[in-house]
């Protein structure tokens, strides 16, 4: 019986020691978070829909100026990927991983996954469509019809240099979206006001990289995280009429 | 004396080496012109590149306007297709999956004859809808054949013949509205899988 308590006290210790250094390490976490804003006159597609309308490549708050679907993620400071964390969420909340065919769009027109993670894709429209992806990486590389009511799921790989892997459907030419693929936690997706928070990123010198794939925008700059820190940044694509 | 034989045996010696020399002049000469008529001939009938890609270019407007087109093609599948159900309803699966590789190999035929449909909305890639109903829809005919399922059959060839109305909606002929077959277009097969004759 004696035992048995001492068995339990060493349980209870190692338990409360395990949750200290998790609050430990967490603590000693910084985080990035900011606002990307689009201006100038936003960019058409070049193919119309069944009625003939050109569509908005961009969604861009008419308040603030914020741009969604833009994705944000970190690089070591010279460019290469930060060590692979397989399986580390970071503070992503445990979402359904979802690219739903809606209105005759793919909606989120940007998503952000880990390696490894399946992406369920759904149509919730009343007519067919198919999905299409065009990628480096072969395995990330797929065609499936998605009728009415249809479900498929993948597991997309990385791409190199975390390009993204491009969507499509053939049967409405206009419906395009983007698909990136990190090995680490530390990336995000600007919400419809253009935010964007990565929080839980170890403390040192990295290269912010900024992509909106739909206008072919890179852009990057160098950021130090400090533990218990934010890094507060504004971000502003400024571009002409275009179109993709 | 001696002097006058000498002359009468070289004499003939001499002559003969003249008349070779000459005749050697003659072969040479003759044999020169001729090879240089040749070549000057063979300069003048050497291939224009600009007249053989006009001859190539027509040949093969000749040769395209000798090939069927893609509603011919379409009407192979459509015959292949139609047969492909009574063959499933009657489980009959090995004529089935003959049905099914003629209905694939057909639409893939249709396509490379017109590979991107120019529609109002833009170009439309018939071998991306193509390569999504053979990935997905057409793939489930053939599981469902080889697990010899006439349920599965049933519904995924439903569900192809409104994969097929898609790309005739997209290729803007949505009057072409394919539904079930009411009868085989194979008027000359037997599609009884129990049939015993001809043996």
């Amino acid at each position: 019986m004696k035992l048995l308590f001492r068995r339990m006290d060493f349980l209870v210790l190692f338990a409360l020691f395990s949750v200290l250094a998790g609050i430990e390490e967490s603590v000693k976490a910084g985080s990035i978070e900011g606002t990307v804003t689009f201006i100038g006159e936003i960019p058409k597609s070049t193919a119309t829909d069944d009625a003939g309308r050109r569509h908005d490549l961009l969604e861009v708050d008419s308040k603030t100026q914020g741009l969604r679907y833009v994705a944000v993620y970190v690089t070591q400071a010279d460019g290469s990927a930060v060590p692979s964390q397989p399986g580390v969420r970071g503070a992503r909340p445990p979402e359904k991983l979802l690219m739903n065919q809606v209105d005759y769009a793919f909606t989120p027109r940007v998503l952000a996954v880990q390696e490894g993670e399946a992406i369920t894709f759904t149509n919730s429209d009343p007519a067919n469509h198919n999905v299409r992806t065009t990628a480096s990486n072969k395995t990330n590389e797929f065609n499936v019809f998605t009728g009415v009511d249809g479900k498929y799921e993948h597991k997309f790989r990385i791409e190199p240099r975390y390009h993204p892997v491009r969507l499509g459907c053939d049967i409405h030419p206009w419906m395009r979206a983007w698909i990136f693929v990190f090995d680490h936690p530390w990336f995000a997706v600007t919400d419809e006001t253009g935010r964007f928070s990565i929080s839980d990123v170890t403390p040192g010198e990295f290269r912010l990289h900024v992509v909106q794939p739909d206008i072919a925008h890179r852009e990057q700059r160098t950021v130090r995280v400090v533990a218990n820190e934010t890094v507060k940044l504004e971000i502003a694509i400024r571009r002409g009429a275009t179109k993709h | 004396m001696e002097n006058s034989l000498l002359k009468r045996a070289v004499r003939p010696a001499l002559w003969t080496i003249l008349c070779v020399a000459l005749a050697a002049l003659f072969l040479t000469k003759g044999f020169r012109s001729h090879a240089q008529g040749q070549a000057a001939a063979g300069a003048a009938s050497a291939p224009n590149p600009t007249n053989e890609i006009a001859a190539l270019k027509a040949e093969i407007e000749l040769l395209k306007g000798r090939l069927p087109d893609q509603s011919h093609a379409m009407k192979d599948v459509g015959y292949h297709f139609a047969n492909l159900w009574f063959a499933g309803q009657t489980q009959n699966w090995p004529l089935a999956k003959f049905y099914l590789d003629e209905t694939r190999s057909h639409l893939k035929w249709a396509v490379r004859i017109i590979p991107v449909r120019k529609t109002k909305t833009g170009d439309l890639e018939l071998k991306g809808i193509l390569d999504a109903v053979d990935n997905t829809l057409l793939s489930e005919i053939q599981k469902a054949i080889d697990a010899r399922d006439i349920a599965r059959f049933t519904n995924s060839y439903r569900l192809t013949i409104e994969g097929c109305y898609s790309c005739h909606k997209a290729s803007e002929k949505p009057f072409i509205r394919v539904q079930i077959p009411i009868q085989p277009e194979a008027h000359n097969i037997n599609f009884d899988p129990n049939a015993k004759w001809p043996e």
